[in-house]
């Protein structure tokens, strides 16, 4: 377990933190591949670097070919247009990296301003996955076309309704994406290899299916929102105003209205933070948690924007990940 | 932890199954041991009852022979030559007792039972306490038990009880929970008593008890055909410090309070669902409300829209969150759900250790012990009443 803290001044800094970080607690590399168990990770900076529309890319694959990425997918972080009240990032950006073992977890928080973006990957197979189990999350979704908008929608149970403009920000929580029912598609920044397919076969959830649409249209989609529904909304509690850490796990929507447990994050939790400002350390037992918003807290509107479009804010939704910092 | 898996049934020393149950819960509560297995070979017909283990039951076997003359001889391979049986008398020794009646087919010389018995799991500072036991009436047992959880420092006021009505013929138990006890007071008058009953049997009772420090849990198979009826009282896991919250105590049962309901009433169900009036809990203002339970309130994973199912064969075993509407609790600890997507009552789900075992042949006891024994986790899956759909299983760890 390490946590690194620092400051960035670029994409490119931002790349180069994390592949430090990779490399000193376990990653081995090779032509710029990391490599951990099923894990093949690679870092790299599209556009400029500084600018809106540059994005930090992180490709997560079953294995390479030299410095070739195969069966991989890709989620990302960078700067937005601040068209519809979206802010973008301000240099120097700081960033928290934490690296965990058993299962192999590796976050890193970028901050800007009160905002918060997540670039992360780890292989957390629940037992019996049939793939390798191996995830990659990012705050903008790898298939994503449209860079300019970020808009979040969440309502009261943590569900994340992604109505506009195709899904292009999610958020600091892996697989919170909920998709929406109306027909507008969905851009998932967060993937995991052990999906079942119609067939039988294992692949990829496929970045345009969602759990709630699961059934017979999207039968691949994974949710690590829609398990929580209610606790994540009864959150926190009345009596002592505390917020419960409650675990990611991420189900599958599979055929004939069955669902299956297919990853459990180890290392983060999904929690409110009414009463937590990001960075406060929790202590549980021998267990430390450090808090990072969604994507901006603002407790004024808790449960989020509902379908608001412009909201750029998470209200209270926030993640803790295992922390051994100072 | 510890547990014990067996029957309860007339022949046994309360001559009645549903209290003979009652007795079967304090000897687990109190740290007495338990019988894995008792196989016989031979060509009699004659039956052994097992009837009583004890807290210096310990790892390993007897073999009980018939030695002629009604008489058994009995050894064990730790303890050595114990004191002889003898056909139709009941016998104890410092470890176990049992009773063997003949059958139509007289026993032969060296005809023998294999008795397997194991320690209990539950440290000595974990087992309860037995502080009453009371005959008010005919009908009625009370056992009131004190215990002081897994940290060893507290005061925990559980009981259970029998009621029965011969002419509705129904022979049930209940669980119940207290916040102290008095010595003068009746069951109903004990300070903060709520409980829950559960549809029992007088004739035989197939039963899972479960207790640790802080909370018994049981599981009935009762009646033809077999139905399953569970409850049990004591501390949740509460997401709150202890000096937070003192005492987060629950009652989960089939029934509301003691109903004159019998088991092959087909409208009750498991308090293990939650929203329900069998499933309470003790809040921190004191008061007893009904705890909803996830995962069966989630329609995507124990719910209408979709439920679970198994991971690659693996049956993932979901911790049960108790809450209410602003206020999460916390969890039960040793009972989860589980999917009933291709799984079968009674079922053992094993968490690791080596080999996975699953041999039909073998009774469900032996099938937990031989998990143990391989380094694993034994979850017992186990239903609602008949119901066979998706989510009306639970599991109950066995350790």
């Amino acid at each position: 377990m390490a946590y690194f803290v620092g400051a960035a001044n670029s994409l490119g800094d931002l790349q180069s933190a994390f592949e430090a970080a990779l490399g000193n607690t376990g990653f081995t590399e090779s032509s710029g591949i990391y490599v951990k168990n099923d894990i093949h990770a690679k870092l790299s900076v599209v556009g400029d670097g500084v600018s809106i529309g540059s994005v930090l890319n992180l490709s997560v694959g079953n294995s390479a070919s030299g410095s070739v990425l195969e069966d991989f997918q890709s989620s990302r972080i960078g700067p937005q247009s601040i068209t519809t009240g979206v802010t973008s990032w301000s240099w120097p950006v700081a960033y928290h990296i934490h690296i965990l073992e058993n299962p192999s977890e590796a976050y890193m928080l970028v901050n800007y301003g009160s905002f918060w973006q997540s670039l992360s990957l780890g292989q957390s197979p629940a037992p019996g996955n049939p793939g390798t189990g191996i995830w990659v999350h990012g705050s903008i979704g790898g298939n994503a076309t449209n860079l300019g908008e970020s808009a979040l929608s969440m309502d009261a149970n943590g569900i994340q309704r992604n109505y506009y403009y195709s899904m292009n920000m999610s958020c600091c929580i892996p697989f919170f994406e909920q998709g929406w029912s109306g027909g507008t598609t969905i851009h998932t920044g967060s993937l995991v290899h052990g999906v079942y397919q119609p067939d039988g076969s294992i692949s990829w959830n496929p970045p345009t299916a969602s759990m709630v649409n699961g059934n017979g249209a999207n039968p691949l989609g994974v949710s690590s929102a829609t398990p929580l529904s209610p606790l994540l909304g009864s959150q926190p509690n009345s009596w002592n105003l505390e917020a419960i850490l409650l675990p990611c796990q991420v189900f599958q929507r599979r055929l004939e209205n069955k669902s299956s447990l297919v990853i459990e994050l180890s290392h983060l939790r999904i929690t409110r933070n009414d009463y937590l400002p990001d960075g406060e350390v929790i202590t549980l037992g021998s267990d430390r948690w450090k808090i990072y918003s969604a994507y901006r807290r603002d407790t004024a509107a808790r449960n989020g924007s509902g379908t608001s479009r412009a909201s750029n804010h998470s209200g209270t939704f926030a993640i803790a990940i295992r922390y051994d910092g100072p | 932890m510890a547990f014990d898996i067996g029957s309860a049934d007339q022949r046994g020393v309360c001559g009645i199954a549903h209290k003979e149950m009652l007795r079967k819960i304090m000897m687990c509560a109190t740290g007495c041991g338990r019988v894995v297995s008792y196989p016989f070979v031979g060509t009699g017909t004659g039956i052994m009852t097992i009837t009583h283990t004890t807290q210096i039951t310990q790892n390993e076997v007897f073999i009980v022979t018939f030695t002629g003359a009604s008489g058994f001889s009995v050894m064990g391979t730790v303890s050595g030559s114990q004191p002889n049986a003898s056909l139709g008398v009941p016998y104890l020794n410092d470890y176990i007792g049992f009773t063997i009646i003949a059958g139509d087919t007289p026993f032969a010389i060296g005809d023998s039972f294999t008795v397997t018995t194991k320690a209990s799991s539950l440290p000595v500072g974990q087992r309860w306490q037995v502080i009453d036991y009371r005959t008010p009436a005919i009908g009625s047992h009370e056992l009131y038990l004190k215990g002081f959880g897994i940290s060893e420092d507290k005061e925990i006021f559980i009981g259970f009880r029998s009621y029965e009505n011969v002419a509705a013929d129904y022979y049930n138990l209940t669980s119940a929970m207290f916040i102290g006890h008095e010595p003068g007071a009746l069951w109903a008058s004990q300070p903060g008593m709520m409980e829950s009953g559960i549809p029992a049997h007088n004739q035989n009772i197939n039963y899972w008890i479960q207790v640790d420090g802080h909370a018994i849990n049981i599981a009935m198979g009762v009646g033809s055909p077999v139905v399953y009826e569970s409850g049990g009282a004591g501390l949740f896991l509460p997401y709150a410090s202890p000096n937070q919250y003192r005492y987060p105590g629950y009652v989960c049962g089939m029934l509301n309070g003691a109903a004159a309901i019998r088991y092959s009433e087909t409208t009750h169900t498991m308090g293990w669902k939650g929203n329900r009036v069998n499933l309470r809990i003790r809040n921190t203002a004191g008061a007893w409300v009904n705890a909803i339970t996830w995962p069966w309130s989630n329609a995507y994973v124990g719910g209408a829209t979709s439920q679970l199912r198994d991971t690659g064969g693996e049956y993932p075993m979901l911790g049960i969150q108790l809450y209410t509407a602003a206020d999460l609790w916390g969890q039960l600890d040793g009972i989860r759900y589980v999917s009933n997507f291709n799984n079968t009552v009674e079922s053992v789900v094993q968490y690791g250790g080596s080999p996975v075992l699953d041999n039909p042949t073998w009774t469900n006891h032996r099938l937990v012990q031989a998990v143990l024994d391989a380094g694993g986790e034994a979850w017992v899956c186990l239903q609602d009443v008949g119901r066979t759909s998706f989510n009306d299983y639970f599991s109950m760890r066995m350790a």
